[in-house]
């Protein structure tokens, strides 16, 4: 009696070992040399796997291998803080924008030392608002259908993302009427994270929150 | 005997918490069931319409959208959102000017809210296919001729199969 119960236990055991082992996560462990997929060259189209995800030994955070580089995951919602005043506000991670935006007011063109600057506000998630001055960059122009053209100023700010401290560029305009006061654009992205859109705020799991499906 | 039967329930209770915690550590939410990668740009083919598209992946979009025109639909009702479930036909058109007559049918009207305003857009079924994988989703109509990319891949097709890594193909205009 005994024997056929430790017996179904070893035999449930080991089914269930290997079911787990079929799905490669950051918990499961470390890939044996299996044998070569042959069925798999007979496929049409070389669509790669991305390389399982494994956590990065310096941070905790899950990140893949993609082209060789090692990359973090973004969620398709992440939060940034923007350094100089501490302003955490949640980001949409956004590939379809090239450089990234930030919601700002009162931004006023000034010269500083014979060179082209920009003072604006930032609005903290409390409505506090924080006051900056940078360089201008550069100028982006928005087209956008029916109406007129804009003109944004481009900015470099230093800002904190999960494990990331970064000075990347943002556009400055007023982002009162969507949803997320940032956009985190390809710029942003680009060596630096690859994006999971099943995941939300996957690098401060702590202030997930639940909106749109 | 007594002792024995204790035993046996142990070892129960321990097999069964050793399966669970097997179950979850495998398929729990931290589990990467092996997502392919896409980069920013990515040529789709449009299976209903046997046709290629240059696409932006877009994770800021959350619905997939598609280059059409000459949108007409059978016995048009007055209200845009009444015309969920007719018969529409519409031809969509890719970047090199190719353009195909699809015949469908109008699954959803679709509220796209931007600073412009609202907008109603019709959505139909396609067929998206990269690399050989087919994903059914609804697409929503919209002129985009004059845009760059005349199919815009929105989270909805992204969702449980593909992660973006926008190193690759990142497509013209770089910063």
């Amino acid at each position: 009696m005994k024997f056929r119960q430790f017996t179904l236990f070893l035999a449930l055991a080991f089914i269930l070992s290997a079911c787990a082992g079929t799905q490669p996560g950051p918990t499961s462990a470390p890939p044996k040399p299996a044998p070569a997929p042959a069925a798999k060259a007979e496929k049409p189209a070389p669509a790669k796997p991305a390389t399982a995800k494994k956590p990065a030994r310096k941070t905790g955070y899950d990140t893949v291998i993609s082209n060789g580089e090692e990359l973090l995951i973004f969620g398709q919602t992440e939060y940034i803080t923007i350094l100089p005043g501490h302003v955490r506000l949640p980001a949409r991670v956004d590939t379809g924008a090239t450089t990234s935006s930030i919601h700002a007011v009162n931004i006023k063109k000034f010269e500083r030392d014979g060179k082209k600057w920009v003072r604006f506000n930032l609005v903290a998630a409390d409505g506090r608002k924080v006051k900056m001055e940078r360089p201008w960059i550069r100028t982006i122009e928005v087209k956008r259908h029916g109406t007129k053209q804009q003109v944004r100023p481009v900015v470099n700010l230093e800002a904190l993302i999960g494990p990331l401290r970064i000075r990347t560029q943002f556009s400055l305009t007023d982002r009162s009427q969507f949803k997320f006061p940032v956009l985190i654009g390809r710029s942003l992205l680009e060596g630096k994270a690859v994006v999971d859109v099943n995941r939300k705020y996957v690098l401060s799991p702590l202030s997930g929150d639940k909106d749109e499906k | 005997m007594l002792k024995n039967r204790n035993q046996a329930h142990v070892r129960k209770a321990l097999t069964i918490l050793a399966a669970l915690a097997i179950l979850l550590l495998g398929a729990g939410p931290g589990s990467a069931r092996e997502k392919l990668t896409v980069g920013a740009t990515e040529v789709i083919h449009v299976a209903d319409a046997d046709l290629d598209f240059v696409a932006r992946i877009d994770t800021g979009a959350r619905t997939t959208s598609i280059n059409a025109q000459n949108i007409k639909i059978e016995n048009p009702a007055a209200d845009k959102k009444d015309n969920v479930g007719k018969t529409i036909t519409l031809e969509v058109i890719n970047a090199k000017g190719e353009k195909r007559r699809i015949k469908s049918k109008v699954v959803k009207v679709l509220e796209v809210r931007n600073a412009q305003g609202t907008e109603l857009r019709y959505m139909i079924p396609l067929t998206l296919r990269w690399h050989g994988i087919d994903k059914l989703i609804r697409v929503n109509l919209r002129d985009r001729s004059a845009m760059t990319y005349k199919l815009l891949i929105g989270r909805d097709w992204l969702k449980g199969d593909f992660i973006v890594d926008v190193e690759k193909n990142p497509g013209g205009r770089k910063k």
